[in-house]
């Protein structure tokens, strides 16, 4: 197959295989939607119980810091354990056609951070609900969308890593689920930073993840933004895209045979 | 075939083997434990899958190769369409492959053959643009009447054969790649794709054709190599003209 040069085949290429995820997902269900911001609210409710109502964790508007630390990290969740499965679930097209495979992991990354946009304005009602306004600070509205981009950029670099090494060992998929758990406890989606122990307190700063989410709860429910997390995590995003990126091209000669 | 024509498929000594991955698929656990080993026996034990095999396809040739199961016949097309580089020897290509996908390879079941075939077009190299203009014509010669608005689900696997050959002819091709596909469809629907390769050689489209079956190859084709073992056993240049 002649290699198809050009931008525009490119974006052609992209919106075709994200609007494919799309449709797949709303056609087999009624609740479409519903069902995108219906899992995190429900992890949202097993945690208020748990955590505030046994646990006695004391932070504030507890719902609202919950929302806030799920939507984003239901996007990473979904996005690296679609990864790293695949380029088996497309291993037809894989080995048959030279299409760039790398979208098909750029369509799964896409696909979620859709719904990580339309869960938007469920997270703004309860911005409402609990804050009686949505932030007004211009600057930090116009942040939000710099840290969905890097937080883009660093799922896609997982997502392109674990996606390409699945290829090859395929225990990947299941260590990849194991240690996503880890990292959710290991990021302050359900506490608070301030109740993390001084001696462990550098793990957030080894935790890409950590610093976007600190970084959404700043804007939203902070009024502010702290510009060295946001640094820091750009100069991860980029690392880790870079690194997924490198290693995916450096495998992915090998896919066709290997799958 | 005449040697002044233009050359479009190239095999130059191409050898091509593959490590045995299972070592590896097979689990981290085994191959973090046995490292060393491992990568000493992953380099010695390579299947060799194509074993030096030379030869050049014309322009406008219809060209077939034939050989049992594991015979190479699949990675010498798996090199031709791209997908699998070659470990020794040179591959040269040029002009606009069309693989035929195996049933439904890169269909989703949930949605439409429109929406499958459109997307099918995109993953084969057109612009949205160029597919949208085409889309009619390769939804008519499927022929599958209002089954295109259904779910791929409910297709037999024939009626998905003749959307996949439908897209696959229509992206304008200057090499068809065809791997015994048409073993399925009915009789209507074959006599149909065999017209439609006739078409295309004479409109100069160059076609490989992968099978076991030698009556349909010696019909179809100019050449065909027959292939054992990963080496070219044997060239036949079908008499074209018994009467």
């Amino acid at each position: 197959m002649k290699k198809p040069k050009g931008s525009r085949y490119y974006r052609d290429l992209a919106v075709a295989l994200v609007k494919k995820e799309i449709k797949v997902r709303y056609k087999s269900n009624i609740l479409g939607y519903a069902w995108s911001i219906l899992n995190p609210l429900s992890q949202a409710l097993i945690y208020l119980f748990a955590f505030q109502y046994v646990l006695k964790v004391k932070i504030d508007n507890y719902v609202l810091f919950l929302v806030l630390g799920l939507f984003p990290w239901q996007w990473l969740q979904n996005s690296v354990i679609a990864s790293s499965v695949s380029m088996i679930a497309n291993a037809n097209l894989v080995k048959k056609t030279i299409f760039p495979r790398e979208f098909i992991v750029f369509s799964v990354v896409l696909n979620d951070m859709f719904h990580f946009i339309i869960s938007l304005p469920v997270l703004f009602l309860f911005l409402f609900i609990y804050r009686h306004h949505v932030v007004m600070n211009p600057v930090l509205w116009l942040l939000f969308p710099v840290l969905a981009i890097i937080q883009m950029l660093f799922i896609a670099g997982l997502g392109l890593l674990v996606s390409s090494i699945n290829v090859f060992f395929r225990d990947l998929e299941r260590l990849v689920g194991i240690l996503i758990n880890f990292i959710f406890y290991g990021t302050p989606v359900v506490y608070a930073v301030t109740m993390i122990p001084d001696k462990f307190h550098f793990i957030i700063y080894l935790n890409p993840m950590a610093l976007l989410i600190l970084n959404y709860r700043n804007i939203f429910l902070y009024d502010t933004i702290s510009w060295g997390y946001l640094w820091l995590s750009l100069i991860y995003g980029a690392g880790v895209f870079i690194i997924g990126y490198t290693v995916f091209n450096k495998l992915k000669s090998r896919f066709a045979e290997a799958l | 075939m005449d040697s002044n024509q233009e050359k479009v498929i190239i095999f130059e000594d191409v050898w091509k083997y593959y490590p045995l991955y299972h070592e590896i698929t097979g689990g981290i656990k085994m191959f973090l434990i046995n490292m060393p080993k491992a990568i000493k026996r992953m380099r010695g034990n390579k299947f060799w899958a194509v074993n030096g095999v030379s030869f050049e396809i014309y322009k406008g040739e219809s060209f077939g190769i034939m050989g049992p199961n594991g015979s190479g016949k699949s990675t010498i097309m798996s090199m031709i369409a791209g997908v699998i580089k070659p470990s020794r020897g040179k591959v040269s290509v040029f002009g606009r492959v069309a693989p035929l996908l195996e049933l439904g390879a890169g269909f989703h079941p949930e949605l439409t053959g429109r929406e499958n075939a459109m997307l099918n077009g995109i993953l084969l190299g057109l612009t949205k643009k160029e597919i949208t203009s085409k889309i009619d014509e390769i939804l008519e010669f499927a022929g599958l009447g209002e089954f295109i608005d259904q779910p791929i689900r409910t297709y037999s696997s024939g009626m998905m054969a003749r959307l996949g050959f439908s897209v696959a002819i229509h992206i304008d091709p200057d090499i068809l790649l065809v791997d015994e596909i048409l073993a399925v469809g009915d009789e209507s629907f074959r006599k149909k794709c065999f017209a439609k390769m006739e078409d295309f050689k004479r409109q100069g489209v160059t076609i490989v054709l992968i099978s076991h079956d030698r009556v349909t190859m010696e019909s179809f084709c100019d050449r065909i190599i027959e292939i054992k073992e990963g080496k070219e056993v044997d060239t036949i240049v079908p008499n074209k003209n018994p009467q």
